[in-house]
């Protein structure tokens, strides 16, 4: 098998990387280069992103369950606190409990999940964010330069994009496309490497690899004028793929607009994809996936399960994918009690439908799902919701994870409300305490990425210490 | 466009006998001249035309008349006027007319005079004019010919039809032939559109509407709402605004749907009323305006947000004191007046921010307090969204808010600490530029450049904000006329799918009536982008809307060069296929099921035995003209093949151009 990523290639990836402040040095990873193990994979592993877009209350999500932090909890958002009796029947009983008998409980709409984590299918992350490197406590982020600190924090653009790109808004690649860079040359075809039934995301789009974009119903959408005579004309169907493909050019060989240039690349590749997706996808998936009512997160995710399915087919022939799903209206600033729960709902209904879909195409423990989202939010409420903050708790699903397990230490509340806690800055935007860049490195290790090549792919993680880089969620 | 360039006069040469009179018969010369060529009365020319040659031979009645002499053809708006000496003894003269100056020529009219006014003319073709006289003895010889080219106000069918395609939603012939037959060119246009009152006879405001259709007090409506929206852009005749309305609901983004108040259909009627009103006002206004509709309070959530609460710990909404920030008004980094973001002097790899969570939660505390109108509550179910949220001062904090570095008082009025905040926005260096750029981008192009976004956000400064005087210099600037960005290869903007939507339906007339609610409703949310558009107002998936001005996409050319592509944020291997397939069926079928109504390219279809005129009309009246003769050449010789000799055929043969044109990058890609 050939290497995939070339010289050629992880140098455009590593001189893109170093044009951003986030860069280690070059020669180091280039040293490296060619020597990656994840080049030769010839099993079939997937990642499958779940992106809560806006910003999901992460303390209504994962709520504190022991007396004291529950009080604490309770006291912080009087009008938005989950009941507690509501709270028993999810309680989490991991398999190392926290120190000092601190306990957590999913949100009732989570109880789907709850089979996953007992069956220890299921990993929670606490408190996880966006960082570039650890700030130790309140005090170290107010006297922090900028330089140490993500840009734009809880701004929704920025911290969506920087979660994702682990750069600031305008770097045009992010870690799932980067981490598909070093594999896509080792599927049968490039184009099916990364793949999104929710539009482009920059977690997909990598140096050389780009978002493939389903329909989350259709699949790959056939485009009639060109697959079929045009109002019965063959001609004027020939023609049809002729103007909206061809790379038209100046009278010097030059392209003559970028844009139509670019178009016309969207349209070729959407060709290109729909002719071999389109005879490959089965039909149905073999368990069925219940509908969800707010999001359509189930459809999403029963397509990607469709291509999952369809792996092996001729002229996809895939061993490493990358896919992203999404869902909005996370931005729970008002009324989270009634708008979150059925969010959360469609997320845990849709997840371990898809968990159960894998298991029975035989490829749990080669699909790894997880969750993300634009930050957490404050504990502190704004009377019926609550505000952009930091830190947040997420959950990886398959049969490689490490489960039935909390991974990394929550924040210490703030004892009163007067009264901020130690990595609190301000109504409980909590600085996270593990990195983004090491939670990508984990499911990356997984994947078949080498140490080495992960340094580049998460340009922050050379910040962190290299014993603890790979938070162990996932199996080796 | 200046005068000079208004007035034209094509003259072939003059016939040797009347050659002695060239100098006294207004031809070809200084602009000047030809200026009071055409506005001089048509008799006061032939009289001077008259008495500078003498009044012309003294033959009796009993023989025809000579050939008459002296004949002028000055170019008009839409229209050609003809003046020529008279023959002695003609009771009557007949014009003929061709389009090449061998003929044949065609009569067009007669005239007891010597003057002709010839109006049955397309304007940017050239016509050659001849005159007979005639008496009871018989008719003369022609004269010899003069030629004019109509071509009103300097624009050319082409040129008027991309003015349409930035400040309207292109436009139909007619549309095309007005903004032409407009003394100066898109200023006296917009004068025109500036002067059209909001809601212009027969149109209901949104509310209006929702009134009438029994609409406004729907719990939980989306659709009703919507339909009155797809009505507004798709018949009010005051496109300008409807264009700027738009584009406005791109900026201040709100989604129906998400909106949890009951009467939320009369939140969005009241907001896009509120639009539309200040859409030609201050950008102050429209802030302010904005700020208070229930529709965005309820959608940025700071409708009922009150003071913080030290008992229950409870801090105020922080969300729209965010998002007026980022979104509304300054985005988050510090920009020059072109536009380009400031250099940091300390580390160039960090971007100035515009400002700082103390400043969000500062301003938050100025969005406390608004409330639904109670007062307004019993005039119909749902009213009291759709007036002016009012501040409450149980709920509002009334304590000093540093905001942006200055200071608003404590023990201000909610409505006074609001306009104090605004005022601070609209004083801060961001605004012009951000906001400028933003609306070019939605107008024009995609990537003015720095002197483009400059010259507006001067502007902006200049005149606090004035809308007509922004929109006027986007819309008027040199580089949104430039005929160097039609080849550029970096210049160019992706049109929006919904722009190319409702310019297909004002263009071949969706046909339903005003009040028909029933009718627009099927027009219904066109977002799914594997089956429809991807994209459509009210629809957003949240507030930063279907894409932003930032974007640029990935693994491209465009990416390469730097140059921002906003649309191409929902431009996929899906969405490509979904608006293909949509417009293809749309073209044929219409939507709701009323067809497009295209009697008025129907004739070319297999003019000439070829589709070359139907592909030339469809290609200034959708493309303005931008798609090239390759590819027009191309559609021409797949589309000739379709035989139109049946009214399938020929339908077929119209269908298909049209969604050749409508799916080629050439259109696609607005220049």
């Amino acid at each position: 098998m050939t290497k995939p990523a070339s010289r050629r290639e992880f140098l455009k990836m590593a001189a893109a990387l170093s044009a951003t402040r986030f860069a280690p040095p070059l020669a180091l990873n280039l040293a490296a280069l060619g020597e990656s193990a994840a080049a030769t994979a010839t099993d079939y592993k997937a990642l499958v992103c779940v992106f809560m877009i806006g910003g999901n209350d992460n303390f209504n999500t994962l709520v504190p369950y022991d007396a004291a932090n529950y009080a604490i909890y309770a006291q912080q958002r009087p009008a938005i606190a989950t009941a507690m009796s509501a709270l028993t029947p999810t309680l989490l009983t991991p398999a190392t409990a926290l120190a000092g008998g601190e306990q957590f409980a999913l949100a009732p709409a989570l109880a789907p999940l709850l089979p996953l984590f007992n069956g220890g299918q299921m990993a929670v992350l606490l408190n996880i964010g966006t960082l570039i490197e650890p700030i130790a406590s309140a005090a170290a982020y107010a006297s922090a330069p900028a330089t140490s600190l993500p840009p734009q924090l809880f701004s929704h653009l920025d911290q969506r994009s920087f979660y994702q790109a682990e750069g600031p808004i305008g770097n045009t690649s992010g870690w799932g496309g980067r981490i598909a860079d070093l594999f896509a040359a080792g599927n049968g075809n490039s184009l099916f490497t990364c793949i999104s039934p929710n539009g482009d995301s920059l977690f997909l789009t990598g140096l050389n690899t780009g978002t493939y974009s389903i329909s989350p119903t259709g699949g790959a959408i056939p485009i009639q004028s060109i697959v079929s005579p045009l109002f019965g004309s063959s001609n004027c169907q020939g023609i049809m793929k002729t103007l909206t493909t061809a790379q038209r050019t100046a009278a010097d060989g030059s392209l003559a607009n970028l844009f139509e240039s670019t178009y016309a690349k969207v349209v070729s590749r959407s060709l290109l994809g729909e002719q071999v997706l389109g005879a490959s996808l089965p039909a149905t998936t073999v368990t069925t996936f219940p509908a969800t009512t707010k999001t359509n997160l189930s459809a999403q995710l029963s397509m990607v399960a469709r291509v999952i399915a369809a792996r092996n087919a001729s002229g996809i022939g895939a061993t490493r994918q990358v896919f992203l799903v999404g869902a909005g209206n996370f931005d729970t600033h008002n009324a989270v009690v009634t708008t979150q729960p059925p969010l959360l709902s469609d997320v845990a209904v849709s997840m371990a439908a898809f968990y159960a879909e894998m298991s029975a195409l035989g490829v749990q423990n080669n699909v790894t799902s997880f969750t993300v989202s634009d930050f957490g939010r404050t504990l502190n409420s704004d009377g019926d919701g609550s505000d952009h903050g930091w830190g947040s708790v997420h959950f990886a699903v398959g049969g490689a994870v490490n489960g039935n397990d909390f991974y990394g230490m929550p924040p210490v509340l703030p004892p009163s409300l007067a009264t901020a806690g130690p990595l609190d800055v301000g109504r409980g935007r909590f600085i996270p305490t593990m990195a983004v860049d090491r939670f990508g490195a984990t499911l990356g290790s997984w994947f078949g990425v080498s140490d080495t090549d992960l340094l580049t792919i998460f340009p922050n993680l050379v910040n962190f210490n290299a014993g603890t880089r790979n938070l162990g969620f996932m199996k080796a | 466009m200046n005068a000079s360039s208004n007035a034209m006069i094509e003259s072939i040469p003059w016939a040797p006998s009347t050659e002695a009179c060239d100098a006294t018969i207004p031809v070809a010369g200084p602009a000047k001249s030809q200026m009071a060529v055409r506005t001089a009365p048509i008799a006061a020319l032939s009289s001077l035309a008259l008495a500078a040659c003498g009044g012309g031979g003294g033959s009796p009645s009993a023989s025809a008349p000579s050939a008459p002499s002296g004949l002028s053809a000055t170019a008009g708006v839409a229209q050609v006027t003809l003046a020529w000496m008279a023959s002695m003894g003609a009771t009557s003269y007949t014009i003929s007319r061709a389009t090449t100056s061998a003929g044949p020529f065609t009569s067009v009219g007669t005239s007891a005079s010597t003057s002709f006014t010839d109006q049955s003319v397309t304007n940017g073709t050239a016509y050659y004019y001849v005159v007979s006289a005639s008496n009871a003895a018989g008719v003369s010889a022609n004269s010899a010919a003069a030629a004019a080219t109509p071509m009103a106000a300097g624009l050319s069918r082409v040129q008027a039809a991309r003015v349409l395609a930035q400040a309207a939603f292109g436009g139909a012939a007619t549309d095309i032939q007005a903004l032409q037959n407009q003394p100066n060119g898109i200023h006296s246009w917009l004068t025109q559109q500036f002067a059209i009152p909001v809601n212009p006879p027969g149109q209901l405001s949104n509310v209006a509407w929702m009134q009438a259709n029994n609409l406004i007090s729907v719990m939980f409506d989306t659709a009703g709402v919507q339909s009155s929206l797809w009505r507004k852009l798709i018949s009010s005749p005051d496109v300008l605004r409807q264009r700027v309305m738009l584009a406005l609901t791109d900026l201040f983004v709100v989604n129906t749907g998400a909106i949890q108040l009951t009467y939320r259909g009369a939140a969005v009627a009241y907001y896009l009323d509120q639009l539309e009103a200040n859409a030609f006002g201050s950008f102050k206004d429209l802030l302010m305006a904005v700020s208070h509709t229930p529709a965005m309070g309820q959608y940025l959530t700071f409708l009922d947000s009150v003071k913080a609460n030290p008992v229950t710990g409870t801090s105020p909404d922080e969300n729209y004191a965010r998002e007026i920030m980022q979104l509304f008004s300054l985005g988050v980094v510090q920009l020059n007046l072109d536009g380009t973001a400031k250099i940091n002097p300390n580390d160039p790899s960090v971007a100035l921010a515009t400002y700082a969570q103390t400043d969000v939660l500062n301003m938050a505390k100025v969005f406390t307090g608004w409330k639904l109108d109670a007062t307004a509550a019993n005039a119909y179910l749902g009213a009291s969204a759709a007036a002016d949220m009012v501040n409450n001062p149980s709920g509002f904090d009334t304590t000093e808010k540093l905001v942006l570095g200055q200071s608003i008082a404590a023990g201000l009025s909610g409505e006074q600490t609001l306009e104090a905040a605004i005022g601070i926005l609209m004083q801060h260096p961001n605004i012009a530029p951000f906001i400028s750029r933003q609306f070019i981008q939605r107008l024009v192009t995609s990537n003015p450049s720095p002197g483009y976004v400059s010259r507006v956000a001067t502007v902006f400064q200049s005149t606090q904000g004035d809308m007509k005087s922004i929109i006027t210099a986007i819309l008027t600037d040199s580089e949104a006329a430039s005929s160097q960005l039609l080849t550029d290869p970096q210049a160019g903007k992706l049109r929006e799918p919904v722009v190319r939507f409702i310019q297909w339906a004002r263009i071949f007339q969706v046909n339903f009536a005003p009040s028909d609610a029933a009718a627009w409703a099927k027009i219904g949310d066109l977002s799914n982008p594997s089956t429809k558009l991807g994209e459509s107002p009210l629809q957003s998936p949240n507030v930063f809307f279907f894409f932003q001005p930032g974007y640029t996409p990935p693994q491209t050319a465009l990416h390469d060069n730097g140059i921002t592509a906003p649309e191409f944020g929902i431009t996929n291997e899906s969405s490509v296929a979904g608006y293909m397939n949509f417009i293809k069926n749309l073209i044929a079928n219409g939507i709701g099921g009323v067809p497009g109504n295209y009697s008025a390219v129907q004739p070319l279809v297999n003019q000439g035995g070829n589709s070359a005129a139907l592909l030339a009309e469809l290609n200034v009246l959708i493309a303005a003209g931008q798609i090239s003769g390759t590819s027009l050449n191309m559609m021409q010789s797949a589309l000739d093949t379709i035989d139109t000799s049946t009214s399938e055929g020929s339908n077929n043969r119209l269908y298909a151009a049209l969604t050749l044109i409508m799916c080629t990058p050439e259109y696609l890609v607005q220049k």
